[in-house]
């Protein structure tokens, strides 16, 4: 039955959870109540009083006050939105507000932005004013962050600022200070931004009614002539983001407030780092090595240079002696022309992608247990989930608006465990945070299947419907000593069991991993496991479930997807199997060879051994982010032919051949896949830089000049080509995507999928396989001469190798590679915080700063890798995955010590 | 308040001291430490010098010995040094202030003069023996809660704190929320300057208020009480943690009480120095170790409240009737007192009374016996008496004979009981002055939440303190006013304008100079 009640003697019907003034919102628009302290995505805080409304229980009846913010309507309650009294209590209420806010609106940074203007129009000025209290706050305004700014002289003390940071971000970074009327919002201990634990999200921004907190860019949206929807290129969160421009000039970004992913929340990467676009560094020119020297040349030139050089190779060497390295920064489009280039032009499978370094072992993991590489749940089930795993990721810095999802999620309550060396933001939310060794994810996982077995824990009903191999798998595990286990990854038992329990007993759990799973010499292994996990506890195929890969860029899914993996093509069809190479043969209209072609490690090896002539680069600096990097350098320059796709002269481009400059994701259309498998639209925003193509233009043209007919890059286009060739994308089409895009598998009539492997497994069964664990060689070779484990991460500030975010102003916040420590091997190497330190691997050395912190147990190192000036992946080892190849960055042994620069 | 600090503060044990809690709170982040850390009188970073407090507290005022206090207390002590406290409820002399946070008298140390003006006294009657205790608590823990509850109904009890809120109908709507955490809370932050009876209570009759919690915890389901302190009572506290312990050891807390099933513990926690704790909402969150300020409602603390668990908060007094009515039926205590105010009522008379002390009167006594019987008249030539404290009424003498002790009463008149403390208001106290006190406690005690509160009393202080070069405009005062007492957030920003609307109601004459009539 309809709840009824009477806005202005009008019926209209109210919903659970209205107050009286989102219903009267809903029916009668913005203008009717007036407000200063309410956002629709925020708790009502009460604060302004202006929304006063008069309440009777019957029509003109004896009318009571009420604030229409956080009080509900009641069935046949008459309200009323306007009288004398209510326009005389708003008039002084506004009065008294505009004397602590002046109106100085001719430099204002506010711009549309600003509500106390609309709201003046609404209610209009009394027929007196009080004077401005004086201004009381010192060091008020605020301008030494990078992109944030305040001024907290101008604020109405609406609460708004402090509730975003708090329900949105959770980071609780503002608060008020003082009480009664020296009340003010302070950030951290009444810092600056900058000094607080502030994270740049700029969610305080947006909610902001005043211009007490503003930013660098909002006061240029006023001049934009429009506002393009598009998808944001860091992670592979996918967030919408909002981008206002003028021309060809970026003025500011926001999140898009409607979007399904991210509800108008970003991040510091999203929202504000993105002045790399038209930084000078861009490369804006072909350029060939003429003399050892590389020289701009005309995009002619270059394509003819290119053209002669791959057709001479593959005469000299055949086609394999040429490779290509997709990026996973590319968009779907891009990504799939690619890997045509190299498999129907150029005739090898000689194709890979940056995923090989990151989540190559989720994809192959995964495949083997499911049967699909890909997470298995959507993000938005955190909401409804009753346990959340968290192994090997640190989401609230590489995957900041998930992070803030999940952290919000923990501290209402719903548990959380973490499985990881470093004691993460979310590890102190969590309820158990098991700090193991890094490398030894088997051990505990093994740990985890002999206390489920053991404590009867298993959904045996869900393993005998839908898996296979549980008895051997079984067998193996309860071979196990969990004491050794617990020896070996340095956890208690205690601890492994409790949080087991939370896990398998819980109705839903879901799981989410990171690189701290995959990049590992047992990466593949330990993905499998985790998959496992979730199978034996029946946490698969429901809502609240499953595995979750967080995916570290914005398109490794669909890079994937797209074929850029040298033993499955577009759709991840085998090629070596005859019906599947007939059947891409038949559609690319070219023959295709059958044999599985070279990963990237293997790609740089066989250059260095003569065996790689030609190696064309998409967007990827691998001689900064691959291991022994050295050993890269050397492989790279043994090449005949390097051609390097970029935006900028990065670590790989100094060693290039030729260089092609690229265009951004501002500058192209096309679209991403995020990591729960949503395929969402790129929106060209500007033009591309002078000089400059779009990736996806290079390859159709270089297609066409070796004798390809390729058409033109046009997504729309592109897009109907892939949705016949890859299965689950039959029904994508890039109007049906809409603004919040569509979870793959579409079917052909365009229904998305939000949860896998509802009723079966793709493989058919689920697969139960056991793995044991094994020390990493580079542990038992090197653990004596280097005693320490250092495993490598990124930050919230940066990006990877820094190639975008280090042109930005994101270098005001963190500038250089930190090593953290703990106290008490600082305190043996009388290691001081902020000293310099040398560490040194088997492989090299490098001189890093040192934060001693207990975020790290005693023999554990972590640092990032973002600046090329600290090359921490000179000390990486080239170990890897033997599955995957996927490189073991996660544990290098290393020795450290205190640097004096007299040494 | 922020649900997601409140889900945070549960994550460490309660604590003692306010302090305590805010620095074990370390998820909710150094800006909400900072904050919260501020808003108190005794923990507030840039007054850590201040070695001595010296009460600006309404009954202080009056007795005009406050400069007489400083001007003594300066020969040893740097005027940066002395900071302010709002009462230590020593009203009945005046002399008390705080030296490092002790209590320290100037002249006089004399106990609080007590009397139930009673043959059978509810709260102010003999200590309760262990035996008569332990036969109460046994006989409540053998009672079903509903039946307990209906005892409460039938005694009619309504809240002492000020509201007069039916005490049956909070526990009812708490009994019928379901969660298997609740928690019952006992208003100890007797804020309003002038009264002393909560104090009196929680340093004499302990067993009462722990009784009543006891009973109230058992009829809602809460396993754990909480007895909130102001930190300007350290004796308070002091006493309340001996009788726990005794209480603990005696088996009258703890797991399995008696052996009936209930298990129920106890924990004081003292205040920090702010007036507005003792609002309830801002009460829970002092509690929690965040920021004491007003939140909304609904949703209302029997719904949701500590830790954003059902939760039940009564004042002292009104808690301390329990065992009156538990023992002797709700009827019994039904009898007592008027129709729509039953049991007692205690009163605390200041200073400038003959006899200054806590009073047990039945309700219905009329005003006129209070201050002529037991206070045995006026010390000083007076011409009003405020009622309740800062939120309660201004009354003038010739109208005290029209008043009684109960709701109905004050309620008639458009005046508020509140917590019964009576202030005399001295002949020379300038009537405007007196506003202007109202208007400055407003503005420093407000939580800072909502406009009218915070704003409207800064620039209502403003307009006063200027008023003898600029007159008031009369229009502007009564529609600021009618802003501050229609649309604040709680009771202080809404009920000042009530005090000093019966003075400008009672005192026109003496006012006039300072007010202009718009044209």
């Amino acid at each position: 039955m309809k709840k009824i009640a009477y806005i202005d003697n009008i019926p209209f019907p109210f919903q659970d959870g209205d107050t009286i003034l989102t219903f009267a919102k809903r029916h009668l628009g913005d203008d009717l109540i007036p407000t200063l302290c309410h956002d629709p995505k925020l708790k009502p805080i009460g604060s302004c009083r202006l929304c006063q409304v008069e309440v009777s229980t019957k029509k003109d009846g004896e009318k009571t006050l009420l604030a229409s913010c956080h009080n509900t309507p009641q069935v046949g309650q008459y309200i009323y939105s306007s009288s004398s009294r209510i326009e005389r209590l708003r008039k002084h209420l506004l009065e008294l507000i505009l004397s602590e806010h002046r109106l100085e609106c001719s430099h204002c940074d506010k711009g549309e932005l600003c509500e106390v203007l609309p709201t003046i129009k609404q209610i209009g000025r009394a027929h007196f004013h009080y004077p401005h209290l004086t201004p009381k706050i010192a060091n008020a305004k605020d301008s030494e962050h990078p992109y944030l700014r305040s001024d907290m002289d101008q604020c109405i003390h609406c609460y708004r600022c402090i509730q975003a940071c708090d329900e949105i971000q959770g980071q609780f970074a503002l608060s008020m200070a003082g009480r009664g009327i020296e009340t003010k919002v302070i950030k951290g201990q009444d810092q600056n931004f900058s000094d607080s634990e502030c994270v740049s999200c700029g969610a305080c921004v947006l909610t902001c009614p005043t211009n007490a907190i503003t930013d660098i860019f909002q006061s240029q949206e006023k001049l934009a002539d429009k506002t393009t929807r598009t998808i944001c290129t860091y992670c592979g969160v996918g967030c919408n983001l909002d981008v206002s421009s003028r021309g060809d000039e970026i003025l500011s970004i926001r999140g898009s407030k409607d979007s399904e992913v991210n509800q108008g929340h970003a991040c510091i990467k999203g929202r504000y780092a993105f002045r790399f676009y038209n930084h000078p560094d861009r490369l804006k020119s072909p350029m060939i090595r003429k003399n050892g020297e590389l020289k701009n040349v005309d995009w002619d030139e270059a394509y003819d240079f290119i053209i002669a050089k791959i057709k001479s190779i593959k005469n000299q060497y055949g086609a394999d002696a040429i490779a290509g390295i997709s990026s996973a920064r590319c968009t779907n489009e891009e990504n799939y022309l690619m890997q045509k280039l190299m498999r129907a032009v150029i005739g090898t499978n000689n194709i890979d992608g940056c995923a090989r370094v990151c989540h190559a072992p989720t994809a192959l993991g995964m495949q083997r247990i499911f049967g699909t590489g890909a997470a298995t749940n959507s993000v938005e089930e955190i909401a409804i989930t009753d346990c959340m795993l968290i192994i090997g990721a640190n989401p609230t810095c590489s995957h900041p608006v998930t992070g803030a999802k999940i952290k919000q999620a923990a501290i209402k309550g719903t548990p959380l465990i973490v499985i990881d060396p470093f004691k993460s933001e979310l590890a102190k939310f969590a309820d158990y945070h098991l700090q193991l060794r890094p490398g030894t994810n088997i051990a505990l996982l093994n740990m985890m299947f002999y206390y489920i077995i053991k404590e009867q824990l298993v959904d045996t009903d869900f393993i005998n419907h839908r898996c296979e191999g549980l008895d051997d798998f079984r067998q193996d595990i309860l071979k196990h000593d969990p004491d050794e286990l617990a020896k070996i990854c340095g956890v208690p038992k205690k601890k492994v069991l409790a949080a087991t329990q939370l896990y398998a007993k819980a109705k839903q759990a879901m799981c989410f991993h990171g690189l701290g799973i995959t990049e590992h010499s047992q990466g593949t292994l330990a993905v499998m496991l985790v998959a496992q996990l979730a199978m034996i506890t029946g946490n698969i195929g429901k809502p609240g479930s499953g595995v979750n890969p967080m995916r570290g860029q914005n398109n490794v899914q669909g890079c994937a997807d797209m074929g850029v993996q040298p033993h499955q093509g577009a759709g991840y069809l085998d090629i070596t199997d005859p019906i599947i190479q007939a059947r891409y043969e038949e559609f690319y209209g070219s023959p295709l060879s059958p044999k599985v072609g070279l990963t990237i490690p293997e790609m740089t090896d066989a250059a260095g051994k003569d065996k790689l002539k030609a190696l064309w680069l998409v967007g990827e600096d691998i001689a900064q982010t691959e291991p022994n990097a050295k050993k890269v350098k050397t492989d790279l320059l043994n090449l005949e032919l390097l051609i390097v796709q970029d935006l900028f002269m990065n670590e790989t481009a100094k060693l290039a051949t030729v260089i092609l400059p690229a265009a951004s994701f501002f500058e192209k259309s096309g679209t991403f896949t995020n990591a729960e498998r949503r395929i969402q639209r790129v929106n060209q925003v500007i033009r591309p830089l002078t000089g400059t193509k779009s990736d996806g233009q290079i390859i159709v043209e270089i297609m066409n000049l070796l004798g390809y007919p390729q058409k033109d890059y046009h997504p729309e286009i592109m897009l109907k080509e892939i949705s016949q060739i890859v299965p689950f994308f039959a029904g994508v089409t890039w109007e049906g995507l809409g603004d919040n895009g569509k979870q793959w598998p579409v079917s052909s009539s365009g229904q998305e999928t939000k949860v896998l492997h509802q009723q079966s497994f793709t493989r058919g069964k689920g697969l139960f396989k056991s793995a044991q664990f094994q020390e990493s060689k580079e542990i038992d070779h090197n653990k004596k001469d280097y005693p320490f484990i250092l495993t490598t991460v990124r930050d919230l500030i940066h990006y990877n190798c820094g190639a975008m975010t280090r042109r930005t102003e994101n270098t005001q916040l963190s500038n250089e590679d930190i090593v953290l420590i703990n106290p008490k091997d600082a305190n043996e190497k009388r290691i001081c915080d902020g000293d310099r330190v040398k560490i040194c691997s088997k492989r090299g050395e490098i001189i890093l700063t040192a934060n001693v912190s207990d975020t790290v147990k005693k023999g554990i190192l972590r640092t990032t890798f973002h600046f090329p000036e600290n090359m921490v992946n000179f000390l990486t080892s080239d170990i890897s995955d033997p599955d995957t190849l996927c490189p073991e960055y996660k544990v290098t042994a290393v020795q450290i010590e205190a640097y004096h620069r007299t040494q | 308040m922020s649900e997601n600090l409140s889900f945070l503060a549960k994550r460490t044990a309660l604590q003692s001291r306010i302090e305590d809690k805010i620095n074990k709170n370390s998820l909710l982040g150094t800006a909400n430490d900072y904050g919260a850390k501020s808003f108190y009188d005794f923990l507030r970073p840039e007054d850590k010098n201040k070695k001595i407090h010296l009460c600006s507290g309404t009954a202080c005022l009056m007795s005009g010995k406050v400069d007489e206090i400083k001007r003594k207390i300066l020969k040893d002590f740097k005027e940066e040094e002395i900071g302010e406290v709002n009462c230590l409820g020593h009203c009945f002399h005046n002399n008390a202030y705080f030296e490092n946070f002790q209590l320290n008298f100037h002249e006089s140390s004399e106990d609080i003069h007590h009397l139930a003006q009673l043959e059978s006294p509810i709260l102010l009657g003999q200590s309760l023996s262990i035996q008569e205790l332990h036969d109460a608590i046994k006989y409540a823990l053998e009672q079903d809660p509903s039946h307990l509850l209906n005892e409460m109904t039938t005694s009619g009890l309504r809240g002492r704190g000020g509201a007069g809120f039916p005490m049956a109908t909070k526990l009812e709507i708490c009994q019928n929320t379901p969660s298997s955490e609740k928690y019952i809370i006992v208003n100890g932050d007797e804020g309003d300057p002038g009264s002393y009876s909560d104090r009196f209570l929680l340093e004499n009759r302990p067993d009462l208020i722990l009784f009543g919690l006891l009973v109230s915890g058992y009829i809602i389901g809460a396993q754990t009480g909480i007895v909130y302190i102001r930190g300007e009572y350290p004796k308070a506290q002091e006493v309340m943690n001996t009788v726990i312990e005794n209480w603990r050891e005696l088996g009258f807390l703890g797991e399995n009480i008696m052996a009936k099933g209930h298990h129920f513990d106890v924990i004081a926690v003292q205040g920090a120095g702010s007036y507005v704790c003792g609002e309830e909402t801002a009460l829970i969150a002092s509690i929690e170790g965040k920021r004491p300020e007003v939140s909304v409602r609904p949703p209302y603390p029997s719904t949701k409240g500590l830790f954003n668990k059902p939760t039940v908060v009564n004042n002292v007094e009104t808690i301390a009737n329990l065992y009156s009515i538990i023992t002797k039926t709700g009827y019994h205590f039904s009898q007592i007192g008027t129709t729509f105010s039953t049991g007692t009522k205690l009163i605390s008379l200041s200073s400038l009374f003959n006899k200054p002390g806590v009073y047990e009167v039945e309700m219905g006594t009329p005003l006129e016996y209070v201050i002529n019987n037991c206070g045995k008249g006026l010390k000083v030539e007076g011409k009003a008496i405020q009622v309740g404290g800062p939120l309660g009424s201004i009354i003038p003498l010739g109208m005290l004979h029209e008043l009684h002790i109960d709701f109905e009463s004050f309620e008639k008149h458009g005046l508020t009981l509140g917590h019964g403390s009576m202030i005399l208001i001295p002949k020379q106290f300038p009537m405007i002055k007196l506003i202007e006190h109202l208007f400055e406690f407003t503005k420093n005690e407000s939580c800072g939440k909502c406009v009218p509160c915070r704003l409207g009393s800064a620039q209502g202080h403003n307009l006063i303190k200027n008023s003898n070069h600029k007159k008031v405009s009369q229009s502007i005062f009564s529609e600021l006013l009618e802003t501050m007492e229609m649309t604040s957030l709680c009771g202080l920003g809404g009920s000042i304008p009530l005090s000093v609307h019966n003075i400008l109601q009672y005192f026109p004459q003496e006012l006039k100079p300072y007010f202009e009539e718009d044209k």
